[in-house]
């Protein structure tokens, strides 16, 4: 420990541009109590110094009472900084302690200034980042945080109760946000008001009823039940009634039927609001208020608010009429970019570009001499991100190896490309922008271009569209090889990648009986992959301060028959996730169940926090391709349809709609997401099927899930109100497999009512 | 460049017994004393109110590296055409704007001066703003009388804030890229209240998704369609939340990425304009690099007319001080400008880049056109090219 005139010596040695915030805290930390005035005024710095003390104790939780000291200081009149909202905040921060209560307490109790004034001021300074009552109490032991020192005040006497009680409405009147208003709440919920107190506060917590932030709401709401509810409650409720969750409307909803008998009119006007709730439940609630009450002329202006099946009721209910919804405007037309130079599209390509055609123009570029010269500083730039397909690009610019973290196929055709000794055109360059090479394109490049480089056959033989093979191959006098990619005889087999690439492109999804009896077996080679996916899980158990907390995670484990044999050169063989997603999935247009097989783990990862990011990418890919879509292209829109991300699973709804039935059949869909069920969001499921604009397809392939689920299955009541709202929509009924399920459902809950609901609907 | 301006009111505003008193900094004079009179429906424009401020004090991106210390936010500002009083702000990274149209019928007295002036929108009053509810009209004095100024005894209060240049840019360009937006579609209050109620509480997402019409109400979309808007980072626009209540329809305009949001309430009006990306803000959209005049004038959507304002700012920043603008000069001054047959080289940074003209107008091959485009602008180079020798050689 130490007195002011020792702490002022030792900084005066730290270099002033060292005498920072936290330095100052520190040193002060060292302050004896009670403070012996020092021999001479502080210098100047000193005092600057204190101060941004305070100032860095405003936004930094040290967890220890370092403001203890320059409280200290303050009331010796030593160093006195402003009581802003600076000095409120460092005393929210650091009067305590984290892991001891005595030290807040007992300032708080021999600081009268501080108890009288200034620890009010803590209701109405906000705080921020790691600065709040909220999160320093979030982050204390137990019994060691502010509310604590609250309630223990309140209880000796020390600090007067109304007020606190008071304080604490008042604060949350404020325009905090909710994570900060919610210390309030507490603290106020944790006094435990009497009715008394609770009647004196009712003029607040009606204005709560219209706060931003739903817990006050439902804060207010919950105390409010207790008083009778009056004019002014009606006055107050609107606001309330469209807050997100249910919960709360249903509640003060009771109380609007209550003030009813006394103010007919103004309930029903008030109960009205509710209609413009977006769940089911508190419309339908409002809805028979309204019709007990004889009101359905408030109920006509809002027909189209209510959801399909509250809308049907109302319409029997009040004799209204609903119009016909419109359908949802299609996507419009994407606008083709106009022809870039070399020099223009490897600067896209370099600034984020993922485009498959434009990388494949890139390089044809590169092999034909055509790369431009003169961006080389860019690259450079553009070299350093590693994992990115900018990296690939200005590595090809440069002369410079890329890094692929998996490297496979990709890594030999651009190791390829960057041997070459002089221009040549490139046989894989693809003649459409999905991916097909057209075969009499690939004949007459060919023909110009004598001894193919190896790597670049196999991509362009995997690329060959399946029309104008024929004709192709009476154009040329090509290799075996490539006279079989084209349906030509079978010849000897030399190379075996090459071979593999012609068989597949030759019948892809079919087994090759001339690789089979060379040797050329497995999987993707002389035999077509057959994948199938399932699912096992993992896991563990934690301690929390409620209870134990087990955690299931679900894992795919892809079973490749028969036995997978992997070579690089052969890309068909299903391999590891991609590192450039859009790209790789053109690698083989004929198929693209064996590329997103590699891609279900980290499909399914995005319902996580923790993710690639790249499940947009995928879906992209998934829609763009032109081939074979089944089983593993399902699980993949599965998996983004309860990723974490709204914006993913929109786009997998879109995939969804895009390609069921035309592409992926009802039955496979549906599989796909009874085989995720257990790793799914059901919530985040249902959420995403409602607006996809498509009720028809939502309609059957729920129909085809549905009875696959257990009746215990999470979240399964939102799955069963969603397939009925979207057959109330479409005027659609549920798939005939459904009917037994609903008949087996058996008690009370919400999914047995639903499914009894539902079940009216069957033909 | 940045602007160190400096607020000073005669005292803090304040919402009392009296009614809303609104303190002024700055303008036509140095204390314009705007409107003094009933507001009907005041309810409405305290919502108007704490939503503008609201706009004002956040700060909806935060570049990465950026300490967590947010920057002190601007005053609000407010705009008086003698006819209707206009509360206007813009987010603390320049990407979302905020103007409360108080309309005439909703003013019980006509505004005794026009012009345009800062108000001191401090955490009391808008504490009490947040409490008030009830029918009755209040009173609003936007500025004070002389009677009351030598009556006054509070506190005056004085401030100083850096505005960047951005930040009064932004307020320039946001006039050329109201006048480019394109009506997309009417929603009912209710059911933009559900599309915003539908994403997660807290959560800042960058993506662009699209708002689109559709059976039971908007819905969000990864692609565009007829009537719909294009939304980056839909979050933004929660503080228009609490006002839904209020409004009976809401109309959406679109320009790329980029929307606006027009909130008809009875007797007043609320404007949220998004920009195009959450870590773009408005000033480096581009449009002044064509229109080249630093106009401070407004625009108003709901009847695609200019109001008059001049900021009440202590120092402006030139009309010609664009960094592209200026960046180009500089390219074009050192000779880094070379015409070619069909094309323009100008070396920037060690690179030469080339600029073409092509009859969708004219490409780069740098970063930033590879990035934007012309969405944004014109790049230097393009700027350094049509400044340079014409393409074929010195006219």
């Amino acid at each position: 420990m130490a007195s002011v005139d020792e702490i002022v010596a030792a900084l005066a040695d730290v270099p002033s541009a060292d005498r920072v915030g936290w330095r100052f805290a520190d040193e002060v930390s060292r302050l004896d109590q009670p403070v012996t005035p020092p021999s001479r005024p502080v210098p100047a710095w000193f005092r600057v110094g204190v101060e941004n003390a305070v100032g860095w104790l405003a936004g930094t939780w040290p967890q220890r009472p370092l403001f203890r000291p320059i409280r200290a200081l303050d009331r010796a009149g030593i160093v006195t900084p402003a009581h802003d909202d600076a000095y409120v905040l460092a005393m929210v921060s650091a009067l305590g302690d984290r892991g001891d209560a005595e030290y807040r307490l007992a300032v708080i109790r021999a600081d009268h200034e501080l108890r009288d004034d200034l620890l009010w001021r803590v209701f109405e300074v906000e705080g921020g980042g790691e600065v709040s009552l909220t999160n320093v109490d979030k982050f204390s032991m137990p019994g060691c945080g502010w509310a604590d020192a609250f309630r223990t005040l309140v209880a000796e006497g020390a600090l007067p109760r109304e007020r606190v009680l008071n304080s604490c409405l008042a604060a949350l009147g404020r325009d905090f946000s909710a994570y900060r208003a919610g210390f309030f709440a507490r603290l106020f919920d944790s006094l435990t008001p009497t009715p008394a107190e609770l009647a004196t506060a009712r003029p607040r917590l009606l204005r709560l009823l219209s706060s931003t932030v739903p817990a006050t709401v439902a804060f207010a709401a919950r105390h409010l039940a207790t008083t009778e509810p009056d004019e002014e409650f009606l006055d107050a409720c609107p606001p309330a009634l469209v807050v997100p969750a249910k919960n709360t409307p249903l509640a003060l909803l009771r109380l609007v039927a209550r003030a009813a008998p006394r103010h007919p009119e103004r309930a029903a006007e008030v109960a009205a609001v509710a209609l413009e709730h977006r769940h089911r439940d508190v419309q339908l609630a409002a809805l028979q208020l309204l019709r007990e009450w004889g009101a359905g002329e408030l109920v006509a202006s809002r027909l189209d608010l209510l959801e399909p099946s509250v809308a049907q009721q109302a319409t029997a209910w009040f004799g209204l009429v609903r119009p016909d919804e419109s359908p949802a405007p299609s996507a419009t037309e994407e606008i083709k970019s106009v022809s870039r130079t070399p020099g223009e599209r490897a600067a896209a390509l370099m600034a984020g570009d993922t485009d498959p055609w434009e990388i494949e123009q890139f390089l044809a570029d590169v092999a034909a001499g055509r790369a431009p010269t003169e961006l080389n500083k860019p690259a450079r730039r553009a070299f350093k991100y590693s994992g990115e397909l900018r990296h690939v690009v200005a590595a090809m610019l440069l002369g410079e190896r890329p890094h692929l973290s998996r490297g496979g196929f990709l890594a030999l055709r651009l190791r390829e490309i960057q041997g070459f000794t002089g221009p040549r055109t490139l046989l894989a360059t693809p003649s459409d922008p999905s991916g097909w090479l057209d075969p009499a394109e690939f004949v007459a490049r060919l023909a110009a271009q004598p001894g193919p480089a190896r790597h670049d056959l196999i991509a362009a033989l995997l690329r060959l569209h399946p029309d104008g093979r024929e004709a192709a191959l009476r154009k040329g006098d090509v290799s075996a090889v490539v006279r079989y990619a084209l349906g030509g005889p079978p010849a000897e087999i030399d190379d075996h990648a090459l071979w593999v690439a012609a068989a597949r492109t030759r019948a892809p999804l079919d087994d090759d009986p001339h690789l089979i009896a060379a040797g050329v077996t497995g999987a993707g080679r002389g035999h077509a992959a057959r994948l199938t996916v399932r699912l096992t899980s993992d896991s563990w158990s934690y301690q929390t301060e409620t209870g134990t907390r087990t955690v299931v995670v679900w894992e795919p484990q892809l079973e490749v028959e028969p036995r997978v044999v992997r070579h690089t050169d052969e890309p068909t063989v299903p391999g590891p996730e991609a590192d450039f997603v859009r790209w790789q999935a053109q690698t083989w247009p004929h198929d693209a169940e064996t590329f997103l097989a590699a891609e279900i783990e980290a499909a399914m990862s995005s319902a996580y926090g923790e993710n690639d990011g790249r499940t947009p990418e995928r879906l992209d890919a998934l829609l763009a391709h032109p081939g074979r879509l089944g089983p593993m292209a399902a699980t993949v829109v599965a998996a983004a349809l309860t990723a974490q991300d709204t914006g993913c699973r929109i786009r997998a709804a879109e995939a969804l709609t895009t390609l069921v039935p035309r592409r992926i059949p009802v039955p496979v869909m549906a599989g796909a997401m009874a085989l995720l069920a257990e790793h799914a969001t059901a919530t985040r499921w249902a959420a995403a099927l409602r607006d996809t604009g498509d009720p028809h397809t939502v309609i059957a392939v729920l129909s085809g899930l549905l009875p696959r689920l257990p009746y215990t299955h999470r979240g399964l009541n939102a799955l069963i109100e969603t397939l009925m709202e979207e057959c109330v929509r479409a005027n659609g009924v549920p798939g005939k497999a459904l009917d037994p399920w609903l008949s087996g459902f058996t008690g009370s809950s919400k999914a047995a009512r639903s499914a009894r609901d539902l079940a009216k609907l069957m033909p | 460049m940045t602007v160190e301006q400096l607020y000073r009111y005669r005292h803090p505003s304040v919402l009392g017994p009296d009614g809303l008193r609104l303190a002024t900094s700055g303008g036509p004079v140095e204390h314009p004393y705007f409107f003094d009179g009933l507001i009907e429906r005041p309810p409405v424009v305290a919502a108007g109110l704490l939503a503008v401020a609201r706009v004002a004090r956040t700060r909806f991106f935060t570049p990465p590296g950026m300490l967590a210390a947010i920057l002190r936010a601007a005053d609000p500002i407010v705009t008086s055409d003698g006819a209707m009083l206009r509360f206007e702000s813009l987010s603390a990274d320049c990407g979302v704007y905020a103007r409360l149209d108080v309309l005439p019928d909703g003013l019980g007295a006509i505004p005794r001066a026009a012009g345009t002036t800062n108000v001191d929108f401090n955490g009391p009053m808008r504490d009490a703003l947040a409490g008030l509810s009830g029918p009755d009209p209040m009173h609003l004095s936007v500025g004070d009388d002389e009677v009351r100024v030598r009556t006054l005894d509070a506190e005056a209060v004085e401030r100083r804030v850096p505005l960047p240049g951005r930040w009064v840019r932004s307020l320039a360009e946001l006039n050329v890229i109201a006048r480019a937006l394109r009506p997309a579609a009417t929603y009912p209050a209710a059911h933009l209240r559900r599309l915003l109620q539908t994403q997660a509480r807290g959560a800042r997402s960058a993506d662009v998704l699209h708002v689109v019409p559709g059976p039971g109400g908007p819905r969000l979309a990864s692609r565009p369609a007829a009537g719909s808007v294009a939304v980056a980072g839909l979050d933004r626009l929660r503080p228009v939340e609490p006002l839904l209540r209020h409004a009976t329809t809401v109309r959406a305009f679109g320009l790329g990425t980029g929307s606006a949001w027009l909130l008809e309430m009875p007797t007043a009006r609320l404007t949220v304009m998004l920009s195009p990306a959450v870590s773009r803000g408005f000033s480096g959209e581009g449009g002044l690099l064509s229109d080249g005049v630093l106009d401070d004038t407004g625009f108003d959507l709901a009847d695609g007319t200019t109001f008059e304002r001049r900021l009440p700012l202590d120092a402006r920043p030139d009309a010609d001080d664009q960094p592209r603008l200026r960046a180009a000069r500089a390219l074009v001054d050192s000779g880094a400008v070379v015409p070619g047959p069909d094309h323009t080289i100008v070396t920037s940074g060690g690179t030469a880049y080339v600029v073409r003209r092509t009859p969708d107008g004219e490409r780069c091959t740098c970063a930033w056109f590879a990035t934007h485009g012309l969405g944004r602008g014109p790049c230097k180079h393009i700027l350094a090219a049509r400044q340079g020798p014409p393409i074929g050689g010195p006219s």
